[in-house]
């Protein structure tokens, strides 16, 4: 009977408030719908690993240790930085670039919209962290959930669960961070700004080249950055070459789902209630959160100056729209166009920007790892 | 000022740099790309 009562009587309070946190991003995920896809695999996670003697994970017993299954996927996917690569092959094969192929200026928006990551990055190292910590924490406001788990997983392994859960969680709330950061910056009449969409054709060659040249660029220029952007440019030149197909729908689909599932449950299993519960796991959520705010900033301020010296004028909402969070931030930029005027529509251009963000926020992620040491 | 914070304001530069200069690289070879092979 003791036996079967020693795990109910090993239950610790900072275990409870694991299982709480673990059941709150549930909650997230099933009633407010936040990123379901990895709030929820991350919750439960939680909630595994902070059951006294989790088999889950691994646990010394007679001075041997016995393997756990989410240890193990923690070892063979994250520490080899497998499975946010896979991911980043996923999403490479889901991107459309060709708004951003049809308007490339909007390139420099989603290098605009990376002031956050820097600003963060600074400001971390004030908070006491280390310049490789504070570079991990800085990624959280790519707001790229993959390329901070790649970074984190180089340079800060400790704090690879807050870092996910934060990068995760604000992603989702992109429609509740924007808007205020945007309305606080812009008066009604920038908001209200229309901008003129003609859509030209692109070839089925330049679809085809641009990832193969973007690979190549950004390997030379930065090699760490090599298998972030070339996982995802094979990604999407598996879907532009019109020849695959079937691996194209492939890795938007079963192995986008397959890495998501296996991804999120394994970061769970990293937040155990000795390393999360701690003072740095708050200060964590709450840089991250600004990180969020300033690359939002960075990318209103940088077209507000731009139309400065610009003659046709762009609406200063789409340089928000730089982030990486796709296309969760475009949508979010054309619904404030429509709220203040019904008749501009910003889709396309904010989508453009978007999928910028998601190359700038790589090409970040390549330059920190190259730039630290 | 710590020397951690000076390192980070050095990278926060270098990085902004050449995140803008990478970015302009593509820019400039999308244009040409759109150049050499005009829309279908």
């Amino acid at each position: 009977m003791d036996q079967l009562l020693l795990g109910l009587t090993s239950i610790t309070l900072k275990q409870v408030v694991m299982y709480i946190i673990g059941g709150a991003l549930i909650y997230l995920a099933i009633v407010k719908e936040y990123e379901p896809t990895l709030l929820l695999p991350i919750g439960f996670g939680a909630i595994l690993v902070n059951i006294p003697f989790s088999s889950a994970i691994d646990q010394v017993s007679g001075g041997a240790v016995q393997p756990g299954a989410l240890s193990l996927l923690f070892n063979a996917g994250i520490i080899t930085e497998l499975f946010p690569l896979l991911i980043f092959l996923a999403v490479g094969a889901m991107i459309d670039f060709t708004p951003l192929l049809q308007n490339p200026v909007m390139l420099f928006f989603g290098a605009a919209a990376q002031f956050g990551i820097f600003f963060t990055m600074c400001l971390a190292t004030l908070c006491g962290f280390s310049l490789k910590e504070a570079a991990s924490i800085g990624i959280i406001g790519a707001a790229d959930g993959p390329t901070s788990i790649y970074v984190a997983t180089r340079f800060a392994k400790n704090l690879l669960g807050p870092i996910s859960v934060a990068a995760y969680s604000y992603m989702s709330l992109v429609p509740i961070i924007q808007p205020p950061v945007i309305k606080a910056l812009t008066t009604h009449e920038e908001r209200c700004i229309k901008m003129e969409y003609r859509p030209e054709g692109v070839s089925k060659t330049t679809k085809v080249l641009f990832p193969i040249i973007v690979t190549f660029i950004a390997g030379i220029v930065a090699p760490s950055s090599v298998s972030l952007i070339g996982f995802l440019m094979f990604g999407n030149l598996i879907r532009e070459c019109g020849v695959l197909n079937g691996l194209s729908k492939t890795a938007q689909n079963e192995l986008a789902n397959l890495v998501t599932i296996l991804l999120g449950i394994t970061i769970g299993s990293t937040m155990t209630a000795d390393k999360f519960l701690q003072p740095r796991t708050l200060m964590i959520l709450g840089i991250g959160l600004l990180a969020f705010v300033f690359d939002t900033a960075g990318g209103v301020i940088f077209v507000k100056i731009l139309n400065l010296f610009l003659k046709k004028k762009i609406n200063p909402m789409i340089g928000a729209a730089g982030i990486s969070a796709f296309p969760m931030s475009a949508r979010v930029i054309h619904k404030m166009g429509q709220k203040e005027d019904p008749s501009n529509f910003l889709l396309m251009h904010a989508v453009g920007a978007n999928v910028a963000g998601q190359i700038g926020s790589v090409i970040a992620g390549g330059l920190i790892l190259a730039l630290i040491k | 000022m710590n020397d951690v914070f000076l390192q980070a304001l050095k990278v926060s530069g270098y990085g902004l740099i050449g995140i803008f200069a990478v970015i302009a690289i593509f820019y400039f070879v999308i244009k040409l790309l759109l150049k050499i092979f005009p829309g279908d």
